[in-house]
């Protein structure tokens, strides 16, 4: 239990995927300038990777590795990550409208977010069950929403101050941005370990 | 050769499939829905299996709809106003409808997604401009609105016209950032508005309080505090009658009145025609002048009846 919550620490601060492994900067450039779109942003990220972890951890183990096929992972995860979003859709745009309302575009952007292969492609690196493997996705999906939102928060106030200089504005600011805040939790860095 | 690794792949492959189609089957059909379709001079009912876009269900039962992007979304010319079902506007379509469209119930008929029971109206104004071409009134050269009979009287008044629109919105826009980074930017601010609307529109101070974040109530404080700033629609001109005690014993109160007898309006209100406004104010300043009057800053002392007549006169033959 100890190692669980050791994990769960580890992937939220010292290990965050944005700030440490810089994953996923697509969306994470395009998208940190407003607060409001960067917390649905990373809501569904924690969704949606939760899920595919979940889903992708049987597969592996239990379909792929007792017929020796290892080596298909990445194209299986691709697939199991776009149709497992496609199927989440359909279910929240029949059941739920509101929630798919508030999740907008997002959902389906997040099938080509890096974060989510990288879950679950560091799951089988790192030889987790399949209660870590669960405990380190929600992990890492909260490190990339704290992580975007961080960064939303600062160039919204950045904005007000209104003395960016021109050819910083835009992705330029949000690097800068970012790279402080990673300079900060590597303040994290003797606190936890993900091994 | 090993074939597991093909089985395998087929076989997850083949899963999803099977499991992609029965949610397909299951979760987005949505039964029967009725559509009921009123346009300018018809009305038009049909029914369908609900689950399509409302663009190729209109299609579907002829109707012609400009969609030249082939309902991706990104031409914007189907619009339709959809008065019951349909659900959210989405954020595809906010780029292409106005907040003022909004109200109406403007959609994109290939973004609305058919799952109940639709009513739906198309503004035809593909018909009115044929039926113009066809009594000879059209004509080529002119410039041509339309504008909805609904809406007709609204946009004639010289209340209209104060409204704030695309260009406004840059200008204001542009105002804002002139004073984002002072300190204390507000008044100035304020001043710089007032100098261009006259007035201090709710939108305009809307757009204020978004922008530099402050609270909309701290800056209607600042507003209604000072006499220098309106929230009504004033005039061009602002005409304000010194009522203090030099001027009143001198007679201000007549001079007042005739003003408001001219301009068949109260202290403090406009004209029509958005000329005049009328404001009784304290002391000016230069008692030796009573009774004084300032148009536009303009001081005007020792006035008389005809005196205020005759200014009302040159002021409305400026104009």
């Amino acid at each position: 239990m100890l190692r669980l919550i050791t994990i769960f620490i580890a992937a939220i601060f010292t290990h965050n995927v944005a700030l440490a492994y810089l994953l996923g900067m697509c969306p994470f450039v395009s998208l940190a300038r407003n607060l409001k779109t960067s917390f649905g942003m990373g809501l569904a990220v924690v969704f949606v990777v939760t899920l595919t972890a979940a889903i992708n951890w049987p597969i592996y183990h239990l379909v792929l590795v007792p017929h020796n096929c290892e080596f298909l992972s990445f194209i299986v995860f691709i697939i199991v990550i776009a149709s497992s979003v496609q199927l989440v859709e359909m279910i929240m745009e029949r059941f739920f409208p509101a929630l798919q309302a508030s999740f907008g575009i997002f959902l389906p952007l997040i099938t080509v977010n890096c974060t989510v292969l990288a879950i679950s492609l560091f799951m089988v690196l790192r030889e987790y069950t399949f209660i870590t493997t669960l405990f380190f996705a929600v992990g890492s999906a909260v490190g990339f929403w704290l992580a975007i939102v961080l960064v939303a928060a600062i160039y919204e106030k950045l904005e007000l101050v209104g003395n960016v200089p021109r050819g910083l504005k835009g992705p330029g600011i949000i690097m800068i941005i970012t790279g402080i805040i990673a300079l900060a939790f590597m303040g994290f860095g003797g606190m936890v370990s993900i091994n | 050769m090993p074939l597991a690794p093909i089985i395998i792949m087929n076989a997850i492959l083949l899963a999803i499939t099977i499991i992609l189609a029965i949610a397909d089957r299951f979760l987005v059909s949505y039964g029967s829905c009725k559509v009921t379709l009123k346009k300018e001079d018809e009305e038009k009912k049909f029914t369908l299996k609900g689950g399509g876009t409302l663009l190729s269900a209109l299609i579907d039962n002829g109707e012609s709809i400009a969609a030249s992007c082939g309902g991706r979304g990104s031409c914007g010319f189907c619009k339709v106003q959809v008065s019951k079902g349909g659900g959210q506007i989405l954020p595809t379509e906010e780029l292409f409808i106005s907040k003022e469209e909004q109200i109406f119930g403007t959609r994109l008929a290939c973004q609305v997604k058919i799952k109940e029971d639709i009513d739906l109206f198309i503004p035809d104004l593909l018909t009115s401009v044929k039926s113009l071409v066809k009594n000879g009134t059209f004509d080529t050269k002119l410039k041509w609105h339309f504008l909805r009979t609904d809406r007709k009287e609204q946009a004639t008044s010289p209340l209209a016209k104060l409204k704030i629109d695309k260009k406004d919105r840059l200008n204001l826009e542009g105002i804002i950032d002139d004073h984002r980074a002072m300190e204390g930017a507000l008044m100035p601010l304020l001043h710089a508005i007032n100098e261009r609307y006259n007035y201090l529109p709710e939108e305009a101070l809307r757009i204020v309080a978004k922008e530099l974040s402050i609270p909309l109530s701290k800056i209607l404080s600042i507003a209604t505090f000072y006499n220098a700033f309106s929230l009504e629609p004033r005039g061009k001109n602002i005409i304000s009658v010194c009522l203090g005690t030099a001027c009143h014993v001198k007679g201000a109160q007549d001079i007042l009145e005739t003003f408001e007898e001219r301009l068949d309006i109260k202290t403090g209100d406009t004209t029509k025609d958005m000329l005049f406004t009328l404001e009784a104010v304290r002391c000016i300043g230069c008692c030796g002048l009573a009774p004084v009057i300032t148009i536009n800053e303009e001081v005007h002392g020792l006035m008389t009846k005809n005196k205020a007549l005759k200014l009302i006169d040159t002021f409305q033959g400026k104009s």
